[in-house]
Order: C-alpha cells, then structure tokens, then sequence
C-alpha cells in the first residue's frame, strides 16, 4: 500500500491535470482506508526476519485515524499545489517529493514495528529536507533546510539508539511484543532507551528547546507548510509517543519529561505565536504550541487525557490545515503575508473567508466547532492530571487564550475592517486553492455538530490505542455543567475573555516582545548557530593543528604509540625477567659489534651524505658477518648481495639531491634524540626479556625432520623458501616486481611542473 | 652474546629512529634502511643464537639434528631482506622523483596538501 | 577429486599475475596508443574475471589449511575476494579513459593494479605470520605505486612520499611484532599462536611482557593499514593526491583485505578473543586499545572532514571514519559471529558506495578539470539528473539514510556494539553522535549537487561506458544492500561462522611432495 502510493511519483508527466489526478489518486486511497475496519492486530510481512526486520502495519485506531490525516489532507494539498504553484516547471517535482513524503508519512503512523517506524522517520526527514529547500536558490531555503535536517537527522539517530536500546531490553522491535514484555520499565536500558526515544520524538515534534527549526521550515512553499509541518510530519514524534505509550508510559520519568516538555513547549509556542507578524510564522508558533499539548496530554496519561489527545489531534489537523491554506491563497492574492498590513479582504474573497473563519473558530474553540469539544476534554484532562493539576491547568488557559487571540490574528482580522490597498486587485483564487480550506472548515463545524460522528468510534479506538485497552470516549457537544464539566466550561469562558483581550492588545504586545522575542523564542536557534559555527571552527582548526602536513610529526605519532604500548606492557608486569647472558663473547665478535655501532654512528652523525651511505654499507657488512657467525650462511648470502645493490643505487640516486642542511633545531633534535633512545632501550630491554630458550617450536621441529625427507634438500631454509612455502616465495618475486614496475611507471611519468612547494 | 647483541639491536633501532626524525628525505631512507637491520637483527637474536650449527642437513643424516639454528626465523629475514631491496630502491627513485617534482629535499616543506 | 581441494585456491592469484603478464608483454611488443586500450582492458577484466570464476569450487567448501597452516582458504576469504575482486572490477572500469586523460599509461596502471589485488587476495588467505607480512608488503608496495602515478600534480609525488615512509614505519613495527611474538611462543602459524598466548596469559611465566608488545605492534600495523586514528595521518594527503580511481581502489579494497587480515588476527591470537568462552565481561588490553581507535577514528575522522572543501579530502576522512565503524564492531565482537558478520555487511556495503562515490568523481571530472573542490558539483544533478541521483543515493548511504546499505551497515554494527552493552554502550554512543556529523557534511554535498545553480562547465563522459557501468553496478548494488540485507547478511555470517572451525590441513600434491600426505 504504501509502496503503491511511492509509485505515482513517477508518474509525473501529464501536466495541466496532473496535481487533479494524483489528488483523485490519494483520495481513493483515503477512502480505502475509511472502509477499512480497524483492528488491533498486526500484519506482518517478513522483510529481513533474521534481523528482527519486519513490515507490520498496526492498521488500530491511532492508525487508522492518522492514516485518514494523512491521505485525507494529503489529497487536498496536492489540489492545492496544483492551484499554487500553477504553472511552476518545478510542480513534477514538488508531486514526486510530496508523494513520496506521504508514502513514508504513512509507514510511520501505520508501522508496527520500531525499526520500520525509524526507517519511515528517517524518509520523511529526507523528503522533508527535500521539501524545504525547494526554492533552492534562496539562501535563506537552502539553510533552514539543513537546520531542519540537522536538528530532526540528529533526533532520529538518537532515536535509532533509543529503539535498539529498547530491542534489547524489550527482546523484540514489534510494538505489541513490547508493550506486553513484562519488566520492561525496570529494566536498566529502561531510562536511556527512553531519554533517547524522547529526544528523537522532541526534535521531530518541535518540542522546545528544539523547536526553533519549525518557525525556520516556513520557507518552503505554502502547501509543504501547511502539509507537512503542521497537519503530518511534526505529529510523527506525538504519534510515536502515543504509541509507545502502551510500552513506556505510566512511569514518574515518563510523565515528568512530557510533561515538562511539552507544557513547556505549548507556552513557548502559543505566546510566542502573538509576538509575530508573517501569517505563517505565527502559525508555525502556533503549531509548535499545539503539538506541546499534545505531548503534555500524553504525559499525563490518564484515559480523558488521551481522549483529548486524539481529538485535538483531529481538531488540530483539520483547522491548522485549512489556515495555512488560508494565509497561502491570501499571500497568492496580495503578495503579503504580514498580519499588520492585511485587512479587509473578505469581500474579494468570501469564499476563503468562510473557510479562514470556521477554520478560526475552531481553533479558538467555540461552542459548535470541533476545536470545543477538543478543548473542552483537554481541560477535563488538565483537571483530572494526577499530579500539578492546577499548573497545568493555568498553563493550558494561557496556551488556549493565545491560541485564541492567535486564531483571531490570522483567521479574522484579515478579512473584516477597511480595505487594503492590494485588496483592490484581490480576487478569489482558482477552485483548487479554495476547495481544501473550505472542505477542512466544514468538517471542523459538521463534526463539531454532529459530536465526532462519524469519527466517534474511530476516535475511541484511537484513544483505546494509545492507552494500550479500550475505554469509552464520550464525545457530547455540551456535556452539561456538573463537577469537571462545569469548570471546564468556566476555563472556556475565561479563554474567550483572556484571548480577546490579547487580541485587542496585539499591536502593543508585538512592540513589547521586540527585545523579548530574541531572548525568549530564538535563543535556542542562537545556541545551534554558536554550536553550528563553532564546531565548524573548531573542526578547522584542529584539523590544521593535527594534521598538519608534516611527515615527522605523523611519524613521531606512530613512535609514540610504539613507546607508550611498551612501557604500558612494562608497567603491567613488573616481575619482568632480565637475563644478562653475556656468556662467551669471542673478540672478533666484539669487534664486528664495533663495526656496526661505529658506522651507525657515522651515519647519523655525518654532515656528508656519501659518507651516511658508506657507513651504511658497512654497518649493512657487519650484520652481514653476524648472520654468518650465527649459523645463518643463507641469510649473509643475501644480504650482501642487497647491500651492495643497495648502496650504488643510493650513491647513484642521491648524487642529484641536494647536500644535507642544518633543518632542524638543537631543541627538535634533543627531543627525536630522546624518543629514539627510549625506543632502542626499550627494544634492548625486549631482547634482553626474551633470552629464554623457546621450550620447543614445533614448526621448526617439522622442517628440521622433513626438509629432506619431503623437500629433498639439504638446506633447510632453502627448502622451506621454495617448497613448502612455495608461495611466500612467489610473492617475493611479486613483491620485487611490483616495485620494479613502480620504478619504471615512476621514471617514464613525464616531470610534473612545479607547483611551488 | 645476547647481552651485546640486545645492545647492538638497541642502538640501532634508536639510530634508525632518529633519522626518521629527521627533516631530510636521505636521511629518511637511510633510517629505514637501519631500522630494516635492526628487525632482521632482531628476529634472528629472538631464534636463540647458535655458532656453527647453520640449518643443512648433513650428508650422512635425514633430517637436522639438534641443537641446530631455527630455520623458520631464517626464511622470515630472507623475506625481510628482500622487502628491504625492493622498499629501498623503490624509496630512492620515490625521493628522486618527489624532489625531481617539488624541488626540495626537505620534508617539512612538503605540506602544501592541507589547508 | 581430492587434489581439486586446496592447491587450485592459488588460481585466483595466479589468474591476476598472469594476466598482468600478459599486459606487460603486449605492452612490450605494442606501440603504445589508442588501440592498445581495449586488448590491456580487456586482458586485465579477463584475469579479475578468471580470478573470480575459479574461486568457484570454494563457495560452499569447508576450511581447509595448506602450507603447514600458512594458509586458509574458507567461507571468510570467499566472501572477502569476491569483495576485493568487485572493488578492483570497479577501479579499473572507471579508469579507462580517465587514466589516459591524466596521463599515465593504462597498461602500468593495470598492471600494478592487478598485482595489488593479488596481494590483497593472498592476504585474505594468510594464516600465518610470514604470510601475512609478506601479502601486506606486495599489496602495500603496489598500492604505493599506483599513488605516485599521478603525473599531473606534484600532491601525487608527495602522498605517495608520505605514504610510502610511513608504510614502511609500519612494516617495520609489523616485523618486530613478529618477531616478539615468534621469540615468545615459536609459532608463526595464527591458530597455533593463538593457543599459546591464552595458555601464557593464563599461567603467566614472565614473558607476557613481550606477547602483549608483539600483539600492540602488529595492531598498530593494522591500525595503519586500515587508516585509524591516530595512525591515519597518511590517508588524506595519499587520497588526495593519487588519482582518483586509485584512491577509490585505496579507500575500499585495501581497507576489505586489511580489515579481513585484522579480523582473522585478531580472532586467532588475540586472547580475548581466542578464548574459548570469547570474552564475556573481561575487558581486555587489546579491546582497550580497539576501543580507542575506533573512538578516535569516528571522532576525528567525521569532525575533521566538516572543514573540508576538496571532496577527495573530504571521503578520505570519510574512510577514516568508516574505519572507526567497522573498528567499532570489532572490539564489541567479543568473540560472536554476529559481530564480524556485521562488520563483513559493513565492508560490503562501504565497498560498493565509496568506488561509486569515487566514481562519480572520476565522471564529475570528464569535462576536463578535476573536480576536487566541492563548489565544481555545482548543480551538477540538474545538468545530468541519472548521475545527481546516484551521487545522492551514495551520499544517503555514507550518512546512513534508510533504504541503503549503509544504514543497514550501521544498525548492524550499532546493534552489536549496544548489544554488547557496557564500555561498547558508550562507543555505539559516540557512533551516534558523529554519525550526525558526518550526515552534515554527506548531505552537504547533495545540496550542493542540487540547490545550487550550475555553472557552464561541460560534464560529458558520453563514449565512456566503463564508468557509467561502474556507476550503475554500484548504485545497483548499494541499494540491494539496503532493500534486501537478508541474503548478504546470512552470506556474510556463514562465512564467519568458518572463522572458528578448526580446518583440516591439506597438504599439497603439487609436485615433489605429492606422494607424502602425511596426515
């Protein structure tokens, strides 16, 4: 199914008609899914079974209900597109993008099984990203695209983490198997898995402190806003909360976090939605705000909390949608989004009007809309929350006047009061750009009216989903004034007062919150540009102080290292064994030693290099020696053939470089001494350590008795080299060949000019 | 034997060492070269060393018979030898072309390749 | 057919060199031209290709030791040649006509090429120390080779300087290493060595000192090899200067044969792995010491590529990084077969998206220049759309976006590293985080490709097939890995599975000592 709807993307040739059809296309896939009946139990397709990797689609009551979100509007925005951007070249695109950006939307709300979730999640971030930067030649685009992405790419691989975490702890990644793995919450992976599942779902849903990138997402064009970051994607944290609740929920740690988060988010939103003046902006506060209630009323978990929940979260689809809709054809019509400049537009545009106000009321929440009966639960909710009941309540007032005067902002003023000036050539945009926010609105006031009907039961399904069993959800238009009811009425009555008065002191608020603004809303988005910027410098800088270029340095690394895994390994035994076997030394002996270590003087001392080289040579004849003494008549064989091709190459090659200079300074060269004399000390201390004899070497033992008798040879090293380690001997020679052609690939590469060192 | 020996190895891997460090490519190669007998010193002190008893089987025998020179270390330094040619005379004409290309032989200049 | 066991498994090398042979000979009695190209081509394809087909009798065969345990041919090698062989395929598709446009000769370029893939193929088979040590040098020196063929700049002479030096610093650590480890327990063969080092570690007799110098040595080596931090200062300036088909060969087929050497060290010798009971709670020395590189690998290795702007500078800390990743996965393996079998996914997976992105890079620059800077991808996705859509896909894949392999790499690693729960917690933690780094700068590059305008350079590459092929091969590939992990995950843990069977030693029939099977 989801694949199904991936598909059209492709199918993005014919022009005039195409954003018509796809909306078609989406809508029977709407339908589809409202004939479908919901069930709890999911369905399964193996995808990687060995991996714990399945496909199951969870298609219960969140499900369904987000699933109708999802394809519902979404066919309505592709309609709207189509109006928008008429005529735009780049509109294939943007139906490609939007289509698979549902695809993916849809495999979030219906998954079943966290590692698909987080695939989906991850999708959506890219489309996202994709959506947001679509008038790429704008800076102002391209970078709120990639804070977008940042912030939500950085949430989903804490996610990642999180949902790993919670397959271990949990043994499985399918929801249902978590929510009933027993032991869950005591678990020791329980409050990381958890933190990290929270940061994931924050940065996505926009919950302060992360909630700066939503504002900054307005870039995109208005039916991605509307589409993307207010009705769908930002739910994908809120939707995964609400399904992991079941699993996680119930615990101190669980109802603090959300709570604490998302009351602080639905503050920060709301007030902060009043303070600006771009149509869009202010519903993108405003959007913030509302998804911090609905993580709030997560938290606080109880059955009339999560009934409020799913019907706010209807309510919120269906009005939020419809006025970005609204702000988007009234900046199609006069080019301006600004709140303080818009106004009475109604007349040029009834239709729109309709909508904007229905869609406005809603959200206000009065008496016969949708958006009541939403708020009416959650203040039952605020109410009945079984801890800081009170706070909360005075926190969702405040949020709910705001919203208030926010929806009066944006979905009235527009419309009532003199006549603007652009309002002369205002008119009402084409079917496509009215028919979504009109539909929207007359849903908020149908199922206002009629009491959820027909969503009731689909609504207390979701309910039941999220609270992990069914309970009954009683959706009344006025459910009478008694207890809990009756003061939920009172708050209501204040929000009306309180908003109205916020929305007659807009204007003077606005100049207020100029220095406050700053502080309050965008001192998060600060933070990430110091953090962005910073650790761009930073990166920089080390960069240049690492890697620096120079060869010494990078080679004095490696040394160290050698130095410090010796002395460690020292450390760590210090019963170490040091046999001083001087034994019998015979003179000539002494003497070759001599040899070597005076030549090894010479070389490192020498200011000649023939001379560095000649010492070379000799110090190459004293191992030479040593290997004949030593029973190794191979060995010496060797290397004196070496060593003496060695050395004319050297003299050969080195005869045009340039002589040797003072490079380095006394300090560079007490240090390198330093290093070195530790190093050789620590290699003597080595040899000296493993004077034991080697009790028995098998191996050798093997070759000492067959080397004749299966290699038929006498010399036994011989016969190791070309029989019994044939190979090895073959890549020797390949080995010489290699640098033989490396020599000669090096000699025939013209000279490259000279770039100036 | 092996007390001089341990010092003979000591010295040089620290010489060798040292003129890794240093800025010069020659002395660069030279001090791989050193470093490269040191190792091959190395092993072979590591095998135990044995005057006199080189590992061929004698005309009258069939097989080595002990105390004899550990053959196997043997065949690792041939290998080792070898390798050192061929690192060393790839190293020359690599050091030839380097400054043949950048005109120095001093290996702090060469870091044009980072910023 | 006993004999068709064991000795034949040295056709796919000897397919390689004699192919390389034949390229030196045609090159001998050839004028060098145009019409050389398609016969060196085609002669060095035919040699992967053979080198390949004759691995054929190994696919489901059981381990079996040769050279008196100098070699292994299993499952665990199969898997990691067919790798290296694809990696090689891929280079030298992508090289054909770029090599001639920066002026080298095609036939040193193959031949070279072909026997570095030899070595890296007999090091995937190595099962001794001597062994190991001398595929590493054979493919080392190859690959240094191939670094200096950059005529064009003078950055080529001096990576491959640099390189070169420290290559050969690391041999030399290498060789001693060997030497400790061979002067404490006689052994060269891994399995073997292995044995004794848990025998002395649990009933230490003063020596240890020197086993754990030997072990510390040798992984400093690898650490080289693989270009882990802090021992990694080589690989950006020898990516960046060599050309770049060589170093998108570097980043993936040095780093498979590398990585698969260090493994099977690592499960033989390394006691904490070696140990029966792998090593359940005890936090050995040498996990300490993986632990650490990887850290610092992912840490610096993503955090200094932020501030690149040469996108070949940029993936060579991008490699570092990976390295870090597969690092990772190692020292949380602890023993478990799931564990290298995601590290095994992961080197698949990073082979076939970092020859793609290099050869992207290698078509980028078909209009003339190089493209190093990242500001030259301008817009590049709108003047050829199939070639920004891969560019993304490969980028996805680095940052470890769904549906490619590379997220599938990542999870399986990040799931071991958590599953191994304690100190690897905290290591599958700091993956996270840089990983969020490195999907800044991946991503960065996709932007530009498509939210910048164009410039008026030409990107053409029509007559060269051998990219496109590449490209597509790869792309192909990279989502394969990501749609549908399940068969090369299974491949992959099959063939580590392998890892730990004792093999049974088959001596040779090759010649004089045919009639003296002794076991």
């Amino acid at each position: 199914m989801v694949l199904a709807v991936i598909a059209p993307a492709l199918h993005r040739v014919a022009p005039e008609q195409a954003g018509r059809v796809l909306a078609l296309a989406v809508a029977a896939l709407f339908t589809l899914f409202a004939l479908t009946p919901h069930e709890a139990a999911p369905l399964v397709y193996a995808w990687a079974p060995s991996l714990d990797l399945h496909v199951s689609l969870l298609f219960d009551g969140l499900g369904k209900l987000m699933a109708l979100i999802v394809s519902g509007i979404g066919s309505l925005i592709l309609l709207y597109a189509n109006g928008y951007l008429h005529g735009d070249a780049r509109l294939p695109r943007l139906y490609a993008a939007l289509l698979a950006f549902m695809g993916a939307m849809l495999g979030v709300v219906l998954g079943g099984n966290l590692l698909f979730i987080f695939v989906c999640w991850e999708l959506t971030s890219v489309t996202s990203f994709i959506l947001i930067g679509f008038d790429h030649d704008r800076p102002a685009a391209r970078a709120a695209a990639l804070q977008a992405l940042l912030v939500t790419g950085a949430g989903g691989l804490c996610l990642l983490a999180g949902v790993i975490l919670l397959g271990v702890a949990g043994g499985s990644y399918e929801l249902v198997e978590l929510a009933a793995a027993p032991g869950l919450r005591e678990h020791g992976l329980y409050v990381p898995a958890l933190l990290l599942v929270l940061a994931g779902a924050f940065t996505k849903s926009a919950q302060v402190p992360f909630h700066f990138w939503l504002p900054g997402a307005m870039e995109a064009p208005t039916p991605i806003s509307a589409y993307l970051h207010s009705a769908t994607m930002v739910k994908a944290g809120v939707v995964l909360l609400a399904r992991l609740n079941p699993a996680l929920g119930g615990t101190e740690l669980w109802f603090g976090m959300l709570c604490g988060f998302g009351g602080a988010t639905m503050l920060v939103g709301n007030l902060g939605s009043l303070f600006q003046t771009d149509l869009k902006r202010v519903l993108a506060y405003s959007t913030v705000g509302m998804l911090g209630t609905l993580v709030l009323l997560i938290g606080i978990g109880t059955q009339a909390a999560l009934a409020a929940c799913v019907t706010m979260l209807l309510a919120h689809a269906l009005y939020k949608g419809a006025l970005f809709m609204v702000a988007g054809g009234v900046d199609h019509a006069v080019h301006t989004r600004d709140a303080t400049v818009l106004s009475g537009l109604g007349r040029a545009m009834p239709i729109t009007w309709a909508a904007a106000t229905l869609a406005a009321l809603s959200c206000m929440g009065v008496l016969p809309l949708l958006g009541f009966i939403a708020k009416e639960k959650s203040y039952v909710a605020a109410l009945g929350a079984p801890e800081l009941a009170p706070w909360i309540v005075a926190a969702s007032l405040a949020a709910n006047a705001a919203a208030f005067a926010m929806a009066a902002i944006v979905g009235v003023r527009p419309f009532l009061g003199r006549p603007m000036e652009q309002s002369e050539h205002a008119h009402e945009g084409s079917f496509d750009l009215w028919l979504g926010p009109l539909l929207l609105g007359v849903c908020s006031l149908g199922l206002g009216v009629a009491a959820g009907w027909p969503f009731a039961g689909l609504l207390e399904a979701a309910a039941g989903s999220v609270y992990g069993s069914e309970f009954e959800v009683a959706l009344k238009l006025w459910a009478g004034t008694e207890g809990v009811y009756g003061q939920a009425l009172l708050l209501s009555g204040a929000t009306v007062a309180i908003g109205a008065l916020l929305f007659a002191l807009r204007a003077p608020l606005r100049s207020l919150a100029g220095g406050l603004r700053f502080a309050a809303a965008l001192a998060p988005q600060r933070v990430y540009q110091l953090l962005y910027e910073g650790s761009l410098g930073a990166a920089a800088l080390l960069t240049r102080r690492v890697q620096n270029g120079l060869l010494n340095s990078y080679l004095r690394t490696v040394v160290l290292a050698l130095v410090g895994i010796s002395l460690w390994s020292l450390w760590r035994q210090p019963h170490l064994m040091v046999s001083f076997n001087v034994g019998e030394i015979r003179t000539y002996e002494i003497g070759i030693v001599a040899l070597i270590l005076v030549s090894c003087l010479v070389a490192v001392r020498s200011e000649s290099r023939m001379a560095a080289i000649v010492a070379l040579g000799v110090a190459g004849l004293g191992v030479t020696l040593l290997f004949a003494l030593f029973s190794g008549p191979d060995l010496a064989m060797t290397q004196i053939m070496v060593e003496t091709l060695t050395v004319l190459l050297f003299v050969l090659v080195f005869y045009h470089l340039p002589q040797y200079a003072r490079l380095s300074s006394s300090f560079e060269r007490v240090r390198d001494l330093l290093v070195s004399l530790i190093f050789g000390g620590l290699m003597t201390l080595l040899v000296l350590a493993s004077s034991t004899d080697i009790l028995d070497a098998p191996l050798s033992e093997f070759y000492a008795q067959n080397s004749l008798v299966k290699g038929h040879g006498r010399n036994v090293v011989n016969v190791i080299l070309v029989d019994f380690r044939a190979l090895d001997t073959l890549g020797e020679i390949t080995v010489l060949a290699a640098a033989a052609i490396g020599v000669v690939a090096m000699l025939r590469l013209k000279p490259a000019r000279k770039e100036g060192a | 034997m092996n007390t001089l020996m341990a010092l003979l190895i000591g010295i040089l891997y620290a010489s060798g060492m040292y003129m890794v460090l240093r800025r010069s490519m020659v002395k660069l190669i030279i001090g791989l070269a050193l470093l490269s007998h040191a190792a091959n010193l190395l092993i072979f002190t590591m095998a135990t060393l044995r005057r006199d008893r080189p590992p061929l089987i004698d005309e009258s025998e069939t097989a080595l018979a002990a105390p004899y020179a550990d053959p196997v270390p043997q065949a690792l330094i041939l290998t080792a030898i070898v390798i050192g040619f061929a690192v060393s005379a790839f190293a020359a004409i690599m050091i030839h072309r380097v400054y043949q290309t950048t005109g120095t032989d001093d290996l702090d200049q060469l870091h044009t390749t980072d910023s | 057919m006993q004999w068709a066991t064991g000795y034949d498994i040295f056709l796919p090398v000897v397919w390689l060199l004699v192919a390389a042979g034949v390229i030196l000979l045609i090159d001998l009695f050839t004028e060098e031209s145009e019409r050389q190209t398609m016969p060196v081509f085609f002669t060095a394809l035919g040699g992967v290709l053979l080198s390949f087909v004759s691995l054929n009798p190994y696919w489901d065969a059981r381990p079996v030791v040769l050279m008196r345990g100098a070699m292994i041919v299993d499952q665990f090698a199969v898997y990691l040649i067919t790798a290296i062989l694809t990696g090689t395929a891929i280079s030298m598709f992508a090289s054909i006509s770029y090599v001639r446009r920066i002026g080298i000769s095609l036939t040193d370029f193959l031949c070279t090429l072909l026997l570095a893939a030899s070595g890296m193929v007999l090091l995937t088979v190595s099962n001794d120390l001597i062994m190991v040590f001398l595929s590493v040098e054979l493919l080392s020196f190859a690959v240094y080779v191939l670094t200096g063929l950059n005529g064009r700049s003078s950055k080529g002479a001096e990576g491959a300087m640099k390189y070169f030096v420290m290559g050969g610093l690391a041999s030399a650590v290498m060789v001693l290493g060997m030497a400790a480890l061979y002067g404490v327990t006689g052994e060269v063969a891994l399995r073997p060595l292995g044995d004794k080092l848990a025998q002395l570690y649990s009933q230490p007799d003063g020596s240890q000192y020197l086993a754990t110098l030997g072990m510390g040595a040798i992984l400093i080596a690898f650490a080289f090899k693989v270009g882990a931090v802090p021992f990694h200062s080589w690989v950006p300036d020898a990516y960046e200067g060599a050309p770049t088909t060589v170093t998108g060969f570097m980043a993936v087929a040095v780093k498979a044969a590398a990585f698969g050497a260090l493994i099977r060290v690592a499960v033989a010798v390394f006691p904490e792995h070696a140990g029966p009971t792998g090593f359940a709670g005890d936090f050995g020395w040498a996990t300490y010491a993986l632990w650490f590189l990887s850290a610092l690998s992912m840490i610096l290795g993503n955090w200094f590529a932020i501030s690149q702007r040469n996108v070949k500078r940029m993936l060579a800390y991008s490699s570092i990084a990976h390295s870090g990743y597969l690092l990772m996965g190692l020292a949380s393996s602890g023993g478990r077969t799931e564990a290298y079998a995601a590290i095994l996914f992961y080197l698949l997976t990073y082979t076939l998206m970092t020859s793609g992105a290099f050869a992207m890079l290698v078509y980028a620059s078909s209009g003339g220049k190089d493209v190093e800077d990242i500001e030259d991808l301008r817009g590049l996705a709108w003047k050829k759309p199939a070639v920004g859509i891969c560019l993304a896909i490969f980028m996805f894949s680095m940052a470890g976006i769904p549906l490619t392999g590379g997220f599938m790499g990542k999870y399986f690693v990040f799931s071991q590293a958590v599953y191994a729960g304690g100190p690897y917690l905290s290591l599958a933690i700091i993956g996270i985080c840089t990983s969020i780094i490195g999907a800044y700068y991946y991503l960065r590059v996709v932007a530009v490709t498509y939210f910048r305008e164009a410039d008026d350079r030409p990107v053409h590459g029509r007559e060269d097939w051998g990219i496109k092929f590449a490209l597509s091969v790869t792309v192909f590939g990279t989502v394969a890995l990501g749609v549908f992990p399940q068969i090369f995950y299974d491949g992959a843990k099959a063939s580590v599975e392998q890892l730990r069977v004792e093999a049974p030693a088959v001596e040779g029939r090759n010649g004089q000592t045919s009639q003296l099977v002794d076991r």
